[in-house]
């Protein structure tokens, strides 16, 4: 019943890029929920880099995160939550991209603890790239851009190192319920 | 007692008023918002950062935003510029480290601005009509299912949480705040959320191939205006719409009213 | 005239066929309805006829019009509209729904104007056209999948469960749909537990077990007649008069959500310990809200309610106390082994190992899933999730005990199944048990009294339907 065919970039089914969208969802409702209840930033990390690395397990393909990251951007543009404007975008996207570059180096990453946590603390590093980048153009020196960067991202990577932490316990129960195959990445 | 929604103006949301920059076309705003933005970067001398500022401001307000909207939008950078001003001084000592901090602080905010100005203007569904041309569809295609599906997921979340919450579950605001009860955020409803999910993804997918989503390289696209302006004419004209006793209707090959032969 | 001839179909996954030599024919016009328990391979059946399925383990040949048809050819001859009308449809507008089929195989933009008005004019939705999805009820987003799927112009139509969540309004509305497209020509194809309500369209009955048809007949069978099995009713021992003070006690009562009107509007009501309760009324009336409000899970806006003795108690002071099993109660399920599941409120309340592991071998029998008990529950069928979930929210023996639709997606053998579990929970326990649906009990003898919700209100028993 589960189309083989695959429908996007010549790797995703039509199911697995669906998938991949409710995650994307996931990221969007947990954002819009933790602001409105608990009004503490950096908290949003945490559920961010969970279904993040979360998207690479369950879709264990190159691209699931990056595809992931993209659609949770749009959808936070198009439901208003973008404070910072469509430049939110980035901030989806990169630590996503480093996750895909993760997953093709240790294809199984998101199974095993440690390996979650530096691939996650250091995509959610990404995270302050494209303010620094700003700064920078906006004419700032390198080592304010560093210090404030460092400063910023800090709360990020801790939340983001601890959100993906509950990822490999969820991927195993997925697997050992037969809801995702048992093999991991492509 | 009656319940409140907890009701907030998010920055960046969609104004519904009527201003000259509502009335551009979204490309011509994506493309003056990039221009104005890159300008803002780039200067370094006052009198064109002066000028770059008076410019962002005035397409901001042209916009028929508020001081109130202002404030909303940009009241997210006030930590990142005390941060920025404190490291400038620390460096460069005070007061000559006060103006490079409040204008690389300026700068920045404003580069924000012709985005928001974007997005306060631009309606989803004129962005989506945009994005036709230059996304492809299948990407659209999970992008408005995704949208779709964010309400029935948000009921869902609401209705897993309360069932389990009537078992045990501590799944509370309060409880969710201590790391000791993290465990029951994911076991108790994020692994029955995902289940679910995939489930959903399941029949979506199933729904979607049942009507030749993804068959073909491209497909047509109707235009919501033209529906309502053909209906209004046809409802004008007192045309029928598929009048059964006629033995008009859903059928393969019939004759529309004017006599044209329409096939599927 | 649709031809399928020794039809057979195994799953990759299966050792055993899903479908075995599966032969009939549908002429343009008539309406089949196919009838079986659950698994028998109905929906696969469907799926199958749909050109869903994987074509290299399909065998046997499936005709339209005298010629085999390819995929494409399929996409738009027939239509299948699922039996879950919310993941059916994937757009966020009535227009979009209905355009998303003709867009997708490029059907010029003025064809698919006319298309979209037929269509919603097919199934009396026209005047919805740019409303949000989200808002409709239940028979009108099935009458929507019927609508996106009637704009591709099909010459047949399938339909998976149709009723499964629709109430009697919401299946005469389907049926006059139904009705409409058979004379217009369509073939239309059911597949369906409770046959009730399209008795009078329905012009050959196809009973179905184990992948295959084991009779044909022309008049409804007994069996899925009212949702009913060929068992006789529940027995049950007749309740004792209680006098004791009532378990549950509503005095006007009123609940409403921010933005909308009250969902309760003076509610008042009273259950006595013990009570088998059957609260009855149309998909909106109120009953899920009712139920909530009894669990503790929404406080009311006025009135008084106290549930076993606590004024307006909140979610957590109920543990234990009432249980309430939502609809699609598989949700819930989370744990490694059923035991583990139905152990956690146990262990959530701190009572000693020893009587967790006591009360979780009652629980497995009384629910008849102690077979199952090492089993995972997410690898179970939709039955048996079904009864674990039950078994989950009744093992804290609670005083009262909540089903909200409960009996959604099971057929009738299934059903009664149920019934029977809850009346020896009632029995053992002394449970006080409300069963909300939009329809009459398998057993309509079942209950010990009927409470009829209307418009959020409970209408007087000498005004109720039932």
């Amino acid at each position: 019943m589960k189309s083989t065919v695959n429908f996007l970039w010549n790797r995703f089914t039509m199911r697995e890029a669906l998938l991949l969208g409710f995650c994307a969802t996931f990221i969007v409702l947990t954002k819009a929920t933790l602001r409105m209840k608990l009004g503490i930033s950096g908290h949003s990390m945490l559920f961010l880099m969970f279904f993040l690395v979360l998207a690479r397990g369950i879709v264990p393909k190159t691209g699931a995160a990056v595809l992931t990251g993209l659609l949770a951007g749009a959808i936070s543009i198009a439901l208003g939550l973008a404070h910072k404007g469509p430049i939110i975008m980035l901030n989806f996207v990169l630590p996503a991209l480093v996750l895909d570059c993760g997953g093709i180096f240790l294809p199984n990453f998101m199974t095993r603890y440690l390996s979650c946590i530096i691939i996650s603390g250091l995509a959610a590093a990404t995270k302050g790239v494209s303010g620094a980048l700003i700064e920078l153009f906006a004419g700032a020196p390198m080592d304010i851009v560093l210090v404030k960067g460092f400063f910023e991202s800090l709360g990020g990577i801790i939340f983001g190192a601890l959100g993906s932490l509950a990822v490999p316990a969820i991927i195993r129960k997925l697997q050992t319920n037969r809801l995702i195959p048992s093999s991991n990445g492509k | 007692m009656r319940r409140r929604m907890t009701g907030s103006d998010y920055a960046c949301q969609y104004r519904a008023v009527d201003s000259p920059v509502h009335r551009l076309p979204a490309g011509w705003k994506m493309l003056i918002s990039t221009a104005l933005s890159v300008w803002i970067l780039v200067v370094r001398e006052p009198t064109p950062l002066f000028l770059a500022t008076v410019s962002c401001l005035l397409y901001y307000f042209l916009a028929r935003l508020t001081v109130r909207d202002f404030w909303r939008d940009t009241r997210y950078f006030l930590v990142q510029f005390c941060i920025l001003i404190s490291l400038f001084v620390y460096r460069e000592g005070y007061p000559a480290g006060v103006w490079p901090g409040v204008r690389t602080s300026l700068q920045i905010v404003l580069f924000f601005i012709p985005g928001i100005v974007f997005l306060r203007t631009t309606q989803v569904s004129s962005m989506m009509k945009g994005l036709r041309k230059v996304v492809p569809y299948r990407i659209l295609f999970l992008l408005f299912t995704s949208l779709r599906f964010v309400p029935f997921f948000a009921r869902e979340m609401q209705e897993i949480s309360m069932a389990q919450k009537l078992r045990g579950a501590r799944l509370s605001p309060t409880e969710a705040s201590r790391p000791v009860f993290w465990r029951d955020i994911f076991s108790c409803l994020v692994l029955p959320l995902l289940v679910r999910a995939m489930k959903t993804a399941d029949e979506a997918a199933l729904s979607a191939q049942a009507r030749g989503m993804g068959s073909r390289s491209e497909r047509t696209y109707y235009d919501v205006r033209e529906l309502e302006a053909y209906l209004a004419t046809h409802q004008k004209d007192g045309i029928a719409t598929a009048d059964p006793k006629n033995g008009e209707g859903i059928c393969p090959a019939r004759t529309s009213s004017g006599g044209e032969t329409l096939t599927k | 005239m649709l031809t399928v001839t020794n039809l057979s179909y195994t799953y990759p996954e299966e050792h055993q066929p899903s479908l075995k030599d599966i032969s009939f024919t549908v002429a343009g016009g008539e309406c089949v309805c196919f009838n079986g328990h659950s698994g028998c391979g109905k929906t696969t059946l469907l799926l199958a006829l749909k050109g869903l399925l994987a074509e290299e383990n399909l065998e046997g040949t499936i005709k339209y019009g005298g010629a085999p048809m390819n995929r494409e050819e399929i996409l738009a001859a027939v239509g299948l509209v699922f039996q879950n009308a919310e993941s059916q449809l994937l757009c966020s507008t009535v227009f979009d729904e209905v355009a998303f089929g003709p867009e997708n195989i490029c059907i010029p933009p003025a064809e698919i104007y006319q298309r979209i008005v037929e269509s919603l004019t097919a199934v009396d939705l026209l005047e919805f056209g740019n409303r949000n999805v989200e808002r409709f009820s239940a028979g009108q987003k099935q009458r929507l999948c019927i609508a996106s799927v009637l704009s591709m112009h099909p010459r047949v139509i399938l339909l998976d469960e149709p009723t499964s969540q629709l109430d009697g309004k919401g299946k005469s509305d389907l049926l006059k749909t139904l009705r409409l497209l058979k004379s217009q020509g369509i073939s239309i194809i059911i597949a369906e537990h409770n046959i009730e309500p399209f008795t009078g369209i329905i012009d050959r009955y196809y009973l179905m077990a184990a992948g295959e048809i084991t009779s044909v007949q022309d008049h409804a069978p007994e069996e899925y007649r009212y949702g009913y099995g060929t068992s006789t009713p529940v027995e049950r021992r007749k309740r004792p008069a209680d006098s004791s003070e009532p378990l549950v006690s509503a005095d006007s009562v009123f609940v409403s959500y921010a933005g909308s009107a009250n969902i309760l509007n003076s509610v008042s009501l009273e259950i006595m310990p013990g009570e088998l309760l059957h609260l009855y009324g149309e998909n909106g009336c109120g009953k899920s809200t009712l139920l909530k409000t009894m669990a503790g899970a929404i406080r009311p806006d006025s009135g008084l309610l106290t549930i076993s003795g606590r004024d307006f108690p909140k979610a957590g002071g109920l543990l234990g106390i009432v249980a309430l099993l939502f609809q699609n109660p598989q949700r819930q399920l989370f744990e490694d082994t059923v035991q583990d599941e139905i152990a956690f409120t146990l262990k959530r309340l701190e009572l000693p190992t020893e009587k967790i592991e006591r009360t979780v071998e009652f629980t497995l029998t009384l629910c008849e899933v102690i077979h199952l008990k090492d089993r995972l529950p997410l690898t179970l069928s939709f039955g048996e999730q079904h009864r674990v979930a039950l078994a989950s929210v009744i093992a804290p023996d609670p005083k009262l005990l909540l089903l909200d639709e409960p009996f959604a997606g099971l057929d009738p053998t299934q059903r009664l199944r149920l019934l029977k579990i809850l009346t020896r929970l009632r029995e053992e326990s002394n449970t006080a048990i409300v069963i909300a649906s939009h329809d009459p009990l398998p057993d309509p003898c079942w209950a010990d009294r009927i409470i009829t919700m209307q418009n959020g209100e409970i209408v007087p028993p000498e005004v109720s339907p039932l």
